[in-house]
């Protein structure tokens, strides 16, 4: 069961910016020393706020960036500097889904085009005729007609875009795909659409799926696990159930408050977070997340948290977690038994939409919701 | 939104008002352009020239060549509508001949620089580094000198006709294209859809014949328009020279050179090449707006 398919180990990439006439070269430490192990099968998500270098890792894990510092494994082998056939191979096995649907397609490349450029390119060995075919049969299981093949991305609404993307992103037949906040540049009616469409498809597909979000509602029902980043360090990883019920890092407490869902009876501590986050270009000393912690000791200035095992799998990297949890009543949702009314209905439309979007693609209904 | 289930009943209007499917498969390009008024309207010049040029040798028009020493200099009258020159040939005919070599000098003064300058521009602007350093300088160093100057340097240097007045003029445009295509290609280079290319695991060939060339071509086909109306007037301003089309062969610019001697005489001789000069150029000019509108995705 600990069939691991992709593996991060110290990665980092810091970025070198400025440094034109009489400017200074700043270091953004993007992604700082992050290690991650996802499970072939699972759904993974990696949550945290903007710029917190989500995205980077996406492209580190991806090789669409070469990391400063660290080693990437996927399937069990090192993918750091490979080239050539392996890269190619790599491409095929592993996919990517963007975030913004208006720019991440080509907007002179019919769908067709855009969708069969993968089979093309990995599966060489197929006619054009068939080539079609499979282009059609990707449009239908992403919800998308046949006949949209010979339509440009500009004609379609977001929604649909996003489709074609995860149709493109299918066409190699990857074991694993990575989407970078797939949903957050759509409209909140289709969010839950493509969020259905994904996880349905990778348990059909029987993919792995690593999924980043900027907050933690999108991610709850689809998750398997869970990593929490701040300033380009992993602060919590475990269990998604695990993280909602029992949330030990101060950080992950405060995303958790973000998300409007009080639970029957039982009064949530709320954190609000002040004040901005720092930049990952001067980060604060000691633990990161000092100067915006409610629960920061002095030393927490000066004393760098290590991630370490707080439950059977779940680790954090604060000094005082015990004793934070030990000081308030008991903070997160317990899952789907204490379930709100506005998650129960949150989850109903969700199902619908997956019912619906089988045999019925979006293109009717959001047009009503978009145009 | 719509909670009802899709039994096949409730699918079919849907089908018929999918919006996708409903938009008819017409060329929006051609659409936009169409109902751009001066865009059409330089269409239509330039398409004037260009069958004016390309029926030249079919017109009933007398030999653009051909003297006559019984009519120098006459104004415009039945016989000769736009009058004659200072040795009696029909200005007319000089000026629908002069149209070939005024189109082809700027038709192919243009290519000559799109063909050298987009490669260049796509070199410097996708691989960066020391070949951008010795593209960007050579380029910068051409442009710090003035087009027309430079236009005429290299037409003095490689001696007086138009095929190297075409080789001088596209030479020194070259530079507005390779600047032009490599800011293009920074700019689309770091497009989202570039970045999905490399996640496919395309090649390089193929990420720049399908991903960067086409994403440049529109601005690059409107500076080309655009500057077909410039190299004209450099082909003019060689030709009234001397550095260009070589006599008694014509050219809108040769016909302004004479001319300007019997101004006073014969302003027929000067103003028929000068109106053709300008619409021609005004034309192109108009066509390249146009184009810019037209080829432009996100506005509707
Ligand atoms: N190519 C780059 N050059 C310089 N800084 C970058 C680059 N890409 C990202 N960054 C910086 O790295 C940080 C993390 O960015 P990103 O990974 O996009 O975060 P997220 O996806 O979590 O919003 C941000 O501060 C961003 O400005
Ligand atoms: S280590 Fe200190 S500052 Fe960091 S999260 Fe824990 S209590 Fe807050
Ligand atoms: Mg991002």
């Amino acid at each position: 069961m600990t069939d691991l398919i992709l593996k991060a180990d110290g990665l980092k990439k810091h970025f070198q910016v400025g440094g034109g006439f009489m400017a200074e070269t700043k270091t953004v430490r993007a992604v700082d020393g992050v290690s991650i192990e996802v499970r072939r099968g699972e759904t993974f998500a990696i949550v945290g706020e903007s710029g917190c270098g989500k995205s980077t890792l996406a492209r580190l894990l991806m090789r669409l960036l070469e990391p400063t510092e660290g080693a990437i494994e996927f399937d069990g082998r090192d993918i750091a500097g490979i080239r050539g056939r392996d890269l190619r191979e790599l491409r095929r096995d592993m996919q990517f889904v963007f975030q913004d649907p208006f720019s991440s397609l080509n907007p002179r490349m019919s769908v067709g085009k855009l969708v069969g450029e993968p089979i093309e390119t990995h599966r060489p060995e197929l006619s054009r005729t068939q080539r079609r075919q499979e282009v059609a049969r990707l449009l239908r299981t992403v919800g998308l007609r046949p006949e949209h093949a010979d339509r440009y991305p500009h004609e379609f609404s977001g929604g649909q875009r996003q489709r074609i993307g995860i149709a493109r992103a299918l066409a190699s037949n990857p074991r694993l795909v990575i989407g970078d906040e797939p949903v957050s540049a759509l409209d909140v009616s289709v969010q839950a659409q493509v969020v259905n469409l994904l996880h349905d498809l990778k348990s059909k597909l029987d993919m792995t799926l690593v999924i980043i979000a900027h907050d933690l509602a999108v991610i709850r029902h689809m998750s398997d696990r869970v990593a929490v980043m701040y300033l380009g360090q992993v602060v919590e990883s475990g269990p998604t159930d695990e993280i909602f019920a029992a949330p030990r890092h101060p950080y992950t407490l405060a995303l958790l408050s973000a998300i409007p869902e009080p639970v029957h009876g039982r009064e949530r501590t709320r954190i609000a977070l002040s004040g901005e986050t720092p930049s990952p270009a001067s980060p604060p000393s000691g633990c990161r997340f000092h100067t915006r912690c409610p629960f920061a000791r002095e030393d927490c200035a000066t004393r760098v948290p290590e991630l370490r095992v707080a439950a059977n799998e779940t680790r954090v990297a604060c000094h005082y977690w015990e004793e934070i949890a030990a000081t308030r009543p008991k903070a997160g949702l317990t899952p789907a038994a204490a379930r709100s009314e506005g998650a129960q209905r949150r989850f109903a439309l969700y199902e619908a939409a997956t019912l619906r979007q089988t045999d019925r693609p979006e293109t009717a209904s959001n047009a009503g919701a978009t145009t | 939104m719509m909670a009802q289930p899709a039994t096949p009943a409730t699918l079919k209007p849907q089908l018929m008002t999918d919006p996708v499917l409903q938009k008819r498969p017409e060329n929006r390009v051609w659409k936009k352009f169409r109902s751009h008024r001066s865009a059409m309207l330089g269409g239509l010049l330039v398409g004037l020239f260009v069958l004016m040029a390309v029926f030249a040798p079919i017109l009933p028009i007398p030999d653009p060549t051909a003297t006559d020493w019984g009519a120098v200099r006459q104004a415009p009258s039945a016989a000769h509508w736009l009058g004659t020159d200072e040795i009696g040939r029909d200005v007319l005919s000089r000026l629908v001949w002069g149209a070939q070599a005024s189109l082809l000098a700027g038709v192919i003064s243009v290519g000559i620089a799109v063909a050298f300058g987009v490669p260049m521009g796509i070199l410097a602007g996708y691989f960066g580094g020391w070949t951008d350093g010795i593209i960007s300088r050579c380029t910068e160093a051409l442009l710090a000198v003035p087009f027309l100057i430079l236009a005429i340097a290299l037409a003095a240097f490689l001696g007086p006709s138009l095929t190297n007045a075409m080789i001088a003029i596209g030479l020194s445009a070259t530079p507005v294209f390779v600047r032009l295509t490599r800011g293009q290609v920074i700019s689309v280079k770091a497009e989202d859809f570039v970045e999905g290319a490399h996640a496919i695991g395309l090649s390089t060939p193929k990420i720049l014949s399908r991903y960067i060339f086409p994403n440049i071509l529109p601005p690059v086909l409107v500076q080309a328009t655009l500057t077909i109306a410039t190299a004209i007037i450099a082909e003019a301003s060689l030709s009234f020279l001397g550095l260009g089309q070589q006599p008694p062969a014509p050219s809108w610019g040769s016909m302004l050179n004479t001319a300007k001697n019997f101004l006073s005489q014969a302003p027929w001789m000067a103003m028929w090449p000068g109106i053709a000069i300008f619409l021609v150029v005004l034309g192109f000019n108009l066509l390249g707006d146009g184009l810019r509108d037209a080829l432009d995705p996100r506005e509707h």
